[in-house]
């Protein structure tokens, strides 16, 4: 390692916003990507001011009216209407909602669970972490789409139901990684001198070794993040997730099956924003990696 | 000829988003046949880089630029990919410091040395299996034939610097360049592992270059010294001359430090640190941390100057006043 | 007077599980080590890999428990005492800087860690302990907040140094604390060291494999191999008359800057210590260039000598006609070279 003086010059050597926000700002991935799916929340998030109509608000006159640049098409419904009636744009804003709101929450249930349990079972070793990959196997045996059905069938469907499904079920990536990241960091020397310092072990697990395995769990994050959407829109298209007629992109996609060969629309405009958020959160998944892999620790 | 390598105005260019690093700045220097070169040096002085450049061996976004950069008369600078591949392996070879990363975990130890012979001379299988076999013996494992059979992990970290060795002689190379090949071993083995450098070296008449930053290694194993700091070449001269009459104040103070050199409580030291090697840099590279600096050592460059025959220095004090300095520090 | 650090008879085995089918190894780190450290002493501890002195640091500093015996700090157990106890008592600078230090965290992070657990000051006076200890070691004020990877190898060594410091303990381990640096940095930290043990009244634990630097420093030296001591003595006695033949050949090791002298040859032989297998009777024996025929057979005794003992069996006086007979003949060998 060279001896060179890196702090010359400046007042002590404080994190380095600029250059930090110069690397961020260079990795296309990152931007293209998290700049849409800031898009998408803002969206979501002024759903009641974008929406030119309720998206509950059925109009059976209006049924199955094509989208612009389509002949029959009505300017009042941009993207047209479905099967109800009801306003395409208008479901589709606010089903940004739905998506986003499984994503984020399932993303953050999963990761608690995952990060946890790969944190005491990378840090413990021996039997705890046999117990946890036991358990990391059982899970992997369980069939997701059974389970949510199970749970449909005691419980009724709802939001809530699959988000709790989704959470319980998609943690074991997590688990794996920041057991592998937490392992790595346990053996590191840091680790024996804040126990030598006198530290107990759950303050080395929260203060020194989560910080370095936080880049780990980020990425695992967005991937997760993505897959809990495509999931959500997978158990809701069969039934056992969102119920009709909350908007959710699945359900449009189950719907538009009926009326496939005239309208296809009914299936491009959701399939096409489901592909875009997964694309938008791998995209930025990507550039965290990029960007976090070549970071400080390297 | 005796003139094995000939090095004129080696540099070494990275761009970096602070600017272009320059971590070897004009080095020259050349290599007899069968003769022990020692570049010595402390971490990030480029000598490494050095040796990864003669070879074109450099990482991805380096820049080499010479003058002149002749083995054994051939012009390396303007030989081709294939070229340079053919002489790396075969008749320049490489060891480095950590025998575990220079060797292939999943292939035998047999396999890679095979690999290496039948890469350049190619031949039959039998004929590379009997060389290696050879090799294995000469480098002192015992039961080779056994050996090859055997993965990196199953041997210690001594053995694995010899079957390292034997790699390096199979196709019998002019040129050895070893870089820090005993650090990462223990006390007693690097002892036996460098013993068995100087046999081999002498019995297979090879010229080696051999990077270092302990100066023991250097004393005990060098004909000819260059020291190097921050990218360049700042003494060098034959071994005794350079411990006997160390002229650079650098050089000097590099002796002081190590413990054993004196019997005084405290241990000389080297204040400040390396320069940024980012840009050009103005005078002489260590005028800030030297104790006999003056106004001129900041202007412009500082050519190599000669002290007596053979050993050459790069500072403008005259060597009687810079070795005066160094007696009276000692007492 | 009690001892800073006394370790008794201590003991210490791994099972580890190798592959799927099982087949348990046992490595014997450590077997049978009594060391006495006095208050204010500097123990050099030294011996190549394998040889246990990083177990050894680690029972030392009471993070590991022995398979059998124990280690007494300051004539107390030191796994019966509490974590925080312990921590005020040992603490250890580790040889490679760059990982001991949490990269996430800033110098001051750092280096108030230990106080925040001991509950010692407020904010401010944590801060304030905080430059204080850097002005000790040697580091600028404007380093405060910067993070490990802005620092030089020397300064995350100070950071190390000073972070051990900060609860005043009063015994400092230090595994190959220069091992990692250049030479000219590694004189800097070596100087900071004795400056600080005049200053604070330590008492230091100097693992090495650089016998100049123990030489310099330590004023006892004990030689480790395979889990063992093989010999103890003071250092200048050590070092003009080494008994045991593995010191001998370790110092025979030593490059020192001298040009004329070449290469030694210190007759060792290539097999490698293997802790979990190591040799019957004693330990070094294959590889010993003095070896007789007990000591393939029977552990050798210690014999005490001068102001220290060694583990050899060249030198039991009890061994009687024999030995004593192979003993001269090997004595009149070397001294013919």
């Amino acid at each position: 390692m060279t001896e060179v003086d890196k702090t010359k010059g400046g007042v002590g050597a404080p994190s380095s916003i600029g250059p930090l926000v110069r690397r961020v700002l260079r990795n296309t991935s990152a931007v293209l990507g998290g700049a849409v799916l800031l898009a998408i929340l803002i969206v979501a998030i002024a759903a009641p001011l974008l929406a030119p109509h309720d998206p509950y608000a059925q109009n059976l006159s209006h049924r199955l009216i094509p989208p612009l640049l389509y002949e029959g098409a009505d300017p009042a419904h941009p993207l047209g209407t479905d099967g109800f009636g009801r306003d395409y744009l208008s479901r589709l804003i606010y089903g940004a909602r739905v998506s986003l709101l499984i994503g984020a929450t399932v993303m953050l249930i999963a990761g608690l669970i995952g990060t946890t349990l790969g944190l005491i079972s990378g840090y413990f070793g021996g039997r705890v972490d046999h117990f946890v990959m036991f358990v990391v196997n059982t899970r992997l045996a369980l069939p997701i789409f059974l389970v949510a059905m199970v749970v449909v069938v005691i419980f009724g469907p709802s939001l809530l139901g699959t988000i709790i499904v989704l959470g319980l079920f998609l943690w074991d990536r997590f688990a794996v990684v920041v057991r592998s990241a937490t392992q790595q960091a346990a053996s590191q020397d840091y680790v024996v001198a804040a126990s030598a310092i006198g530290c107990s072990h759950g303050r080395i697990l929260l203060s020194e070794i989560l910080p370095n395995v936080m880049n780990a769990v980020v990425v695992v994050g967005t991937i997760e993040m993505a897959y809990a959407i495509l999931l959500e829109a997978a158990l809701s298209f069969l039934g056992f997730g969102v119920q009709e007629p909350t908007p959710s992109w699945g359900l449009m996609l189950a719907q538009a099956r009926q009326y496939l060969f005239f309208d296809p629309w009914l299936l491009y405009v959701p399939g096409a924003a489901l592909f875009l958020i997964v694309l938008c959160i791998n995209l930025l998944g990507d550039g965290l990696r990029d960007l976090l892999g070549m970071g400080e620790e390297a | 000829m005796s003139r094995l390598l000939e090095v004129g105005d080696l540099r070494v260019k990275i761009p970096t988003s602070e600017g272009p690093l320059y971590p070897v700045r004009s080095v020259s220097f050349a290599v007899d046949k069968g003769e022990i070169l020692c570049i010595v040096g402390e971490s990030g002085c480029g000598k490494s880089l050095t040796s990864l450049a003669l070879v074109g061996l450099l990482p991805p976004r380096a820049r080499r630029s010479a003058e002149r950069l002749l083995f054994a008369g051939e012009d390396l600078l303007r030989a081709n990919r294939r070229r340079i591949s053919d002489i790396r392996g075969n008749r320049i070879a490489m060891i480095f410091q950590d025998p575990m990363s220079s060797l292939n975990p999943v292939y035998t130890i047999g396999s890679q040395l095979v690999e290496v012979f039948v890469r350049h001379h190619g031949g039959g299988r039998a004929a590379s299996r009997a060389r290696a076999v050879e090799l294995l013996e000469k480098v002192g494992i015992p039961s080779p034939s056994e050996r090859l059979g055997q993965f990196p992990h199953q041997l210690s970290g001594g053995l694995r610097q010899r079957v390292m060795i034997a790699m390096a002689l199979m196709c019998d190379p002019d040129l050895l360049i070893a870089d820090e090949p005993t650090t990462a071993l223990d006390v007693t083995i690097q002892a036996q592992v460098l013993a068995l450098l100087k046999r081999l070296q002498r019995e297979f008449g090879l010229a080696v270059i051999l990077i270092t930053h302990d100066l023991g290694v250097v004393a005990r194993m060098a004909d000819r010294v260059l020291v190097m700091y921050a990218g360049e070449i700042v003494e060098q001269a034959r071994t005794e001359d350079l411990f006997a009459r160390p002229c650079h104040p650098y050089t000097q103070g590099l002796m002081r430090c190590l413990p054993g050199r004196t019997d005084a409580g405290r241990l000389g030291t080297i204040d400040g640190t390396v320069p940024s090697m980012i840009g050009d840099l103005e005078g002489c590279a260590f005028a800030e941390r030297c104790q006999l600096a003056f106004a001129q050592c900041r202007c412009g460059g500082i050519a190599l100057a000669e002290a007596e025959p053979g050993h050459a220095y790069r500072c403008l004090l005259p060597p009687e006043q810079s070795l005066r300095h160094l007696r009276e520090a000692e007492e | 007077m009690t001892l800073a650090v006394e370790a008794r008879d201590l003991h210490r085995t791994y099972h580890l599980r190798r592959g799927l089918g099982g087949g348990r190894t046992l490595i014997h780190a450590v077997s049978g080590v009594s060391l006495r450290v006095e208050h204010g002493a500097v123990l050099g501890l030294v011996g190549e890999s394998g040889c246990g002195k990083s177990t050894l640091a680690r029972h030392m500093l009471g993070i590991e428990s022995p398979s059998v015996g124990d280690v007494l700090i300051d004539g107390q157990p030191v796994t019966a005492l509490s974590r925080l106890k312990r921590a005020r008592k040992v603490q250890i600078v580790f040889q490679d800087p760059m990982s001991s230090l949490n990269p996430r965290k800033s110098v001051l992070s750092i280096l108030t860690l230990p106080l925040r657990i001991h509950g010692i000051g407020d904010r401010w006076e944590r801060e304030r302990r905080a430059l204080k200890m850097m002005e000790h070691v040697g580091l600028p004020r404007r380093l405060l907040q910067s993070r490990p990877t802005n620092l030089s190898g020397g300064q995350r060594q100070r950071v190390a140094i000073a972070r051990a410091l900060m609860v005043r303990p009063e015994i400092l381990i230090c595994d190959e604390p220069t091992s990692a640096l250049d030479v000219s940095v590694q004189a800097q930290i070596l100087n900071l060291l004795q400056d600080l043990r005049a200053e604070f009244g330590l008492t230091y634990i100097l693992i090495s494999h650089n016998l100049a630097v123990i030489k310099h420093m330590a004023q006892r030296v004990a030689v480790m191999y395979l889990g063992k001591i093989v010999e103890e003595n003071e250092t200048a006695a050590l070092f003009a008359n080494p008994r045991h033949p593995y010191t001998r050949a370790l110092l025979d090791s030593i490059l020192t800057p001298e040009p004329t002298k070449g290469v030694p040859e210190t007759g060792l032989g290539i097999t490698f210590p293997n802790p979990a297998a190591p040799p019957p009777g004693c330990r070094f024996h294959p590889r010993c260039p003095d070896v007789m025929a007990v000591c393939a057979a029977e552990a050798p005794p210690t014999v005490a000598c001068e102001r220290g003992f060694v583990e050899c069996h060249l030198y039991d006086q009890n061994a009687g006609a024999t030995a004593s007979k192979e003993r001269h003949r090997i004595r009149s060998m070397t001294h013919a070279e």
